[in-house]
Order: C-alpha cells, then structure tokens, then sequence
C-alpha cells in the first residue's frame, strides 16, 4: 500500500516502520501542528514546545513497539507522550514566563502583526489582546486543570478522549474542566471589562 | 431549579449555547442576576477560547524539526538494514525464552542480597583492626579511596547534620571496585563523579580505581560472610566501600572514641555469583 493522505495514521506508521520515509513525513506533517499547539499552549515557550514535538517523534521513532494500535489511535499517543514530556519541564522549571518574550507586549502585538480585519484595526487589536490575555491566563491555571482546558476546549477533543489521554474518568475531566473554565472566567474578568469600556467608547465615537 | 444546580450547568450551557438549555434553566436564569452574569462569564470565556483556536490553527513546528526527525529516520533505517546492526537485532531478535528470565531476576536477587549482607556485616563487624600483609589469594594491593572534600571550617551544627545525614541517606557513600585480576586496567573514573552516592554497587561496568595503594596500608582480618554451605568461590571482585564512622557508631558498632568523624573504609569480597563472601576494614 503506498501512502496518501487519505491513510489513516496507523497505516502510515506500519509503513513508516517498513522504512517508508514518505509516510513518515505525511505523519508527521499530519500531527505536528496538535503537537506542538499543546505544548506550546501548555508551556507558553516556543522553544519548549519545539522540543516537545521534536521528542515526541524521536520517542516514537525510539521505540517504535511501545505503541500498539489496539490500545488506542496513533494521535492519543502522541498526545501523551507530550504530556508527560510538558508536564516534566514544567515541574523541573516550575514556571514559564515566555509568552511576554516570545510574544512581546500586546501593543507590540498589535503593531507588528498582519491585521486579520484590515478595515477594523482597532477590533483586530482586541482580539489580539484578548488572545494574549487568554493564553496568560490558561498558562495561570493549575497544570491538571490546564491540560483539561487546553484539550477540551483549544483542541476540541472530547470528554471521553481526553479522559482516554489522561487516564482518568469522564467524570474527572468534566469538573476538571468546569473548575477550570471557572478559574479562567475569574482571570478574564478583568479583561471583559475592558473590552465593555472599549465597546462602549466606540460605540459613542 | 436553584443556583447551585444551574452552576453545574453552566459550562455545558456556555460551550453549547442556549440551545442545550432546559426551560426551567432558563426561567431560572432570567430571575437569578448572579447566575445570568456567571453564565456571561461562561460565554465570554468559550468566546476568548474560541479566538485563540482561530489564532493557533495554522500553527505548526519549524521546519528544522521536520528536518531533524528525517535525519534520525533516515539514520534508523539506515541502521535497520545493517546487518547485525543492534537495533535490527533488538527488533527481529525471538523474544528471550522462558528459563532466561528468572535468571535474570535471579542475578537480581544475588545482587540485593548482597547488598543486604553488607548491611548485616557492618552490624556484626567487631573492629579490631590489626597490620597485616595482604592475603594474595583473595585481594589485590589495596587502594585508597579519593578524600570526600569537605568545608574547612564546618560548624559544629553543620558537622552534626552532615553526620545525620550520613547515617542515615548516603552510608556507603563511596564504592570503589576494582576486579581482583584486573589490576593496574580497571577503568578510572572522572573525579567529579567520585563522590556520588555509590549504587554502583548493584551496577556492572565502569567503577572506580583511585590511585595505587600505599604500602602502608593496614587492613583487618576478613571477616567471612558467608556459611559452610555457600559454593565455592571462582573468582570475584574486591569492592572498596567507605563508610562514615558515625553511621557505623550509630548502628551499634563499637568503634571507639576516637575520630567519630572520620570515615571508614572496608574491602568487600564480591563473588561473581553476587554473593558478598568476605569484609575487612582498612586503615
């Protein structure tokens, strides 16, 4: 069988395990964005979330027997491999401020980015400062709420394939995830208000 | 339905919409402020989430990463295809049969028993440390073991603790072995990982061997750990151990008064079997 990119993951792994280099590179194109969005979104630092996909991969290239297709799809495991490779940085680093660096100010933000709403600058500002100000606050969270956050709501996975990644019940990662949501709706609370404030202003210009 | 019940709600409600809302849900929500505005926090929430997965979705690694991962592809199928290449031989060698495992499991034992019987030797060892030449049957010349550096003036509150410390964490702080044939070729290992917690014990490969001996050297009888009934030794290793005096002391050695805080070191009698056959001290 030659690989596509209509090939299901598995199949291009079972390839790529052949030695077949194509499909390799069609898995890995596949997969990588998810990967390195979770650990970038976990971990706020770019540099990390490079190293995260980056490891991931070579786990999987590693130790190639370690995944067997019938305890779960190709991406799960991937996902959980970053998992654990995120959640040892952050316990051994504790803390990631890079998201300022990496990112800049939300001025510069605004300034130095291609404006998505070219007749709207003001608009495109907000939503780029509410961005900024959303991933601070998920980055804030407690990681285990982070993780249920990031899945379920940046990743659109759902209860039972996160609960499947996470090794823990449904029912764990729906309060996990209202206590989180929960927690981010305090930290945006403030940002809310200002967006109210700029609304209004605009609204009386 | 009251507040507390709808605040189990909200978060389905808030990624749902209204549309998953039952109607006494909503009646709820229209007559309570409090939850009305915890709702809107919900929605304003999902709102921003939603912005970031618009933001983030074309995001994607470096190419270099790309690059990389080629790279340690193309190396493991390369390797792959060598023959008698070890990963090659890893993956499509049968899988270890039945009777190797409890070997394996066995030699794992001998070496905690081993462990195990260092322990007891240093409980039942009565120093009565004498001169005496080295017995050539059993030991090569011995060798002294690196000095653990310390502060030069430590506090006696500092010394105390490091002493506790001692006792009870890191007791055989240092292990040297060296095979008893081996002689002047035992690997000698980087000084900056001479003071490490010595684990090696239960380890093969590279140890230690810290210099020649002196000739001066004084060394205790060896004291036989080890029954009538053990079979008989072929070969082993002398393991070098040093050990603090206070943790000694604090086992219920009687060492004597003097120097409690120097260390002591003793030479194991290690069988290639994993038995520890004999100790002695050294001084």
């Amino acid at each position: 069988m030659k690989a596509s990119p209509q090939t299901s993951d598995e199949e291009l792994w079972r390839l790529a395990r052949a030695g077949d280099e194509h499909a390799f590179t069609l898995l890995y194109r596949r997969r990588q964005g998810a990967i390195y969005r979770f650990a970038w979104q976990m971990s706020g630092s770019r540099s990390v979330a490079e190293d995260v996909t980056q490891e991931s991969f070579m786990a999987l290239l590693g130790e190639p027997e370690r995944y067997e297709p019938a305890r779960g799809p190709l991406a799960a495991y991937l996902y959980g491999i970053a998992r654990r490779q995120v959640l040892r940085r952050l316990e051994k680093e504790r803390a990631f401020v890079a998201l300022a660096a990496d990112e800049g100010d939300s001025a510069a933000a605004c300034a130095a980015t291609q404006p998505v709403a070219p007749h709207d600058p003001l608009a495109d500002c907000t939503r780029r400062e509410t961005v900024a100000a959303v991933r601070l606050a998920v980055l804030a969270l407690p990681a285990h709420y982070r993780e249920v956050v990031v899945l379920c709501e940046l990743h659109e996975l759902s209860y039972a394939e996160a609960a499947e990644l996470l090794a823990c019940a449904v029912g764990t990662v729906r309060s996990r995830l209202a206590r989180g949501r929960a927690l981010l709706s305090e930290r945006l609370r403030a940002l809310r208000h200002v967006e109210a404030e700029v609304e209004v202003k605009r609204c009386c210009a | 339905m009251n507040c507390e019940q709808v605040e189990t709600l909200l978060t389905e409600r808030a990624r749902a919409g209204h549309a998953g809302a039952g109607a006494d849900a909503l009646d709820h929500l229209a007559d309570c402020p409090r939850c009305a505005a915890r709702l809107s926090e919900e929605q304003f929430a999902s709102a921003a989430l939603s912005a970031v997965v618009a933001e983030d979705a074309g995001m994607a690694a470096p190419a270099h990463v790309e690059a990389a991962l080629l790279v340690a592809f193309r190396a493991q199928a390369e390797r792959a295809t060598q023959p008698g290449a070890r990963t090659a031989a890893r993956e499509s060698a049968p899988p270890l049969p039945g009777w190797l495992w409890p070997r394996r499991a066995f030699a794992a034992l001998a070496v905690a028993a081993a462990l195990a019987l260092l322990a007891v030797a240093a409980l039942r060892f009565r120093l009565t440390p004498q001169q005496e030449p080295q017995t050539a049957a059993t030991s090569a010349p011995s060798q002294p073991v690196a000095p653990q550096p310390r502060a030069a003036s430590a506090s006696p509150a500092q010394e105390n603790k490091r002493r506790e410390e001692s006792a009870t964490v890191k007791a055989p702080v240092h292990i040297a072995r060296r095979a008893v044939a081996a002689g002047p070729r035992a690997v000698r290992r980087p000084a900056t990982r001479a003071h490490e917690p010595a684990m090696e014990l239960a380890s093969v490969g590279e140890m230690v061997v810290v210099g020649r001996a002196p000739e001066a050297e004084s060394v205790s009888e060896f004291v036989p750990l080890v029954g009538e009934g053990a079979p008989p030794l072929a070969s082993g290793q002398l393991v070098r151990v040093e050990l603090p005096r206070s943790a000694l002391a604090s086992l219920g050695l009687p060492l004597g008064p003097v120097g409690a805080g120097e260390r002591i070191k003793a030479d194991v009698l290690l069988g290639d079997d994993g038995l520890a056959r004999a100790i002695r001290l050294v001084r």
